[in-house]
């Protein structure tokens, strides 16, 4: 006798496989016309727009009760993060330096006959 | 015992199973949810170059003796490039290292918002030529190996045609050179409705939400699709191993520096430079057809990121006299680090390479 979770679960996984081929099929034949474009354009251009906005607004309310900005604080990570990479170029100059293999290398392997 | 009583009993049976099997799914889905982040990157590496955007790493060899031409993977811009190492077993970077490879791996960092203004130009004529300086200082070799996946692809061939002479070989996966059959990007990028002025200009770097919501977008049920399916096997271990470190890997999309999103959108969506021949980078006209290096291309089948008629036409414009295509079953993704891909395509892109890296 067949075991009817198993069936279940196949036929649960073919109707998920079959689902997930048909809206994609049909998105992308929605989401393929250059009407969608126009108005997923437009919205993105105003989401562009509102967050510019909402990002000033935001500035001067900080500015407004002496706290930090956004854009002060991306400036103290870009700062933090230009002296992290200098550290870290003065390890890499140093430990070139000192560089061994762990174990030694060398170059001359061959490729296998055909397999 | 008569007939009614043992179906009972076996329907209790069966109760009990699926309701202990529900009992694991909600345990194995607790633990599913309140995991922290599914670690990646299996083999052990050296970083030898960290600048701003710009990672690269030489992975440690696995065995004494190996080919004379290194490879420099070039990972895509929009993506880390963990996905070639994401665990033991799983991983192209492994399997190279035992095949005995001396394997290096450009790797791109989210852009710093100093970075915005970084273009084509920087990733073509500086980025990769200094990787390349480091792969000679730290081999002697004055070439290599270059394996680029989709954008990283598209970089690799950009560098080859203009610095042929470094390049031994390239293998190039799911790499777009005609953007006109890249349709749902060429239709939402369309000059006629995206400003894509007006998104620079406003947002500087284009953050990773915005190129991850594009890629949900082409294939919208997918991501549903996949949680469904998640469910289903929530108590195969390996399954949710695999699952998280994909679903880690697509949410960690990388954001792009505004100029180079600028400068890639108007020349390859809006003009298709690549294939008529006309991308200018750093006042060089770049011409694929002064690649002479032999050429892997690996396509998917179904590939819905890079569709195969966008990635094809590589065999027709490079100027290499060993060129060789290889269509795979699978998608985007699976095709580097899919089962299949473990199985089938590693050994076979081994073969290849292994003749042309003595």
């Amino acid at each position: 006798m067949a075991d009817p979770p198993s069936d279940l679960i196949a036929a649960w996984q073919k109707f998920v496989s079959d689902w997930e081929k048909q809206i994609n099929q049909v998105s992308a034949q929605v989401m393929g016309t250059d009407e969608y474009s126009r108005v997923m354009n437009q919205a993105t251009k105003f989401s562009v727009v509102a967050r510019q906005h909402f990002d000033k607004q935001i500035e001067e309310f900080l500015k407004t009760v002496h706290m930090p900005s956004k854009d002060d604080v991306a400036a103290i990570h870009d700062r933090l993060a230009s002296i992290e990479e200098s550290i870290e170029q003065l390890r890499l100059a140093l430990s070139g330096e000192k560089r061994r293999p762990d174990i030694p290398i060398t170059r001359g392997r061959k490729a296998p006959g055909p397999r | 015992m008569t007939g009614g009583a043992a179906d009972r009993e076996e329907i209790d049976r069966r109760v009990k199973t699926e309701i202990d099997r529900a009992l694991q799914r909600n345990i194995k889905g607790l633990d599913f949810v309140t995991a922290t982040k599914q670690p990646v990157g299996a083999m052990a590496k050296e970083t030898l170059v960290r600048r701003g955007t710009l990672q690269f790493y030489r992975y440690k060899p696995l065995v004494n003796d190996v080919y004379r031409i290194p490879i420099v993977i070039v990972s895509p811009t929009s993506n880390r490039g963990y996905v070639f190492d994401l665990a033991r077993g799983q991983s192209l970077v492994e399997y190279l290292l035992l095949q005995g490879y001396d394997v290096f791996m450009i790797d791109w960092m989210p852009p710093r918002r100093d970075e915005s203004g970084l273009r084509l130009a920087n990733y073509v004529l500086d980025f990769i030529p200094a990787c390349m300086a480091k792969v000679r200082e730290a081999t002697g070799e004055g070439t290599a190996t270059l394996l680029g996946y989709c954008m990283g692809g598209t970089l690799a061939l950009l560098y080859a045609a203009l610095q042929p002479d470094t390049v031994e070989n390239l293998v190039l996966f799911t790499t777009p050179v005609d953007f006109h059959h890249m349709t749902l990007f060429r239709i939402w990028g369309s000059e006629k409705h995206f400003d894509v002025d007006r998104l620079v200009d406003g947002l500087g770097n284009i953050p990773g939400e915005f190129l991850l919501r594009a890629f949900n977008s082409l294939r919208p049920a997918n991501r549903t699709a996949g949680v469904l399916n998640l469910w289903l096997n929530i108590e195969n271990d390996d399954y949710v191993k695999s699952y998280r470190m994909f679903d880690r890997w697509a949410a960690e999309t990388l954001p792009l520096p505004g100029e180079y999103f600028r400068e890639t959108t108007k020349a390859f969506l809006w003009r298709n430079s690549i294939i008529k021949g006309e991308t200018e980078i750093g006042g060089q006209r770049v011409d694929l057809s002064r690649i002479t290096a032999p050429v892997l291309s690996v396509i998917a089948q179904h590939d819905h990121v890079v569709p195969l008629p966008a990635a094809r036409p590589i065999m027709t414009l490079v100027g290499s006299k060993e060129r060789d295509e290889v269509v795979v079953k699978g998608g985007h993704v699976s095709v580097v680090a899919g089962p299949a891909a473990v199985t089938r395509l590693w050994p076979s892109i081994d073969q290849w390479l292994g003749k042309r890296s003595v």
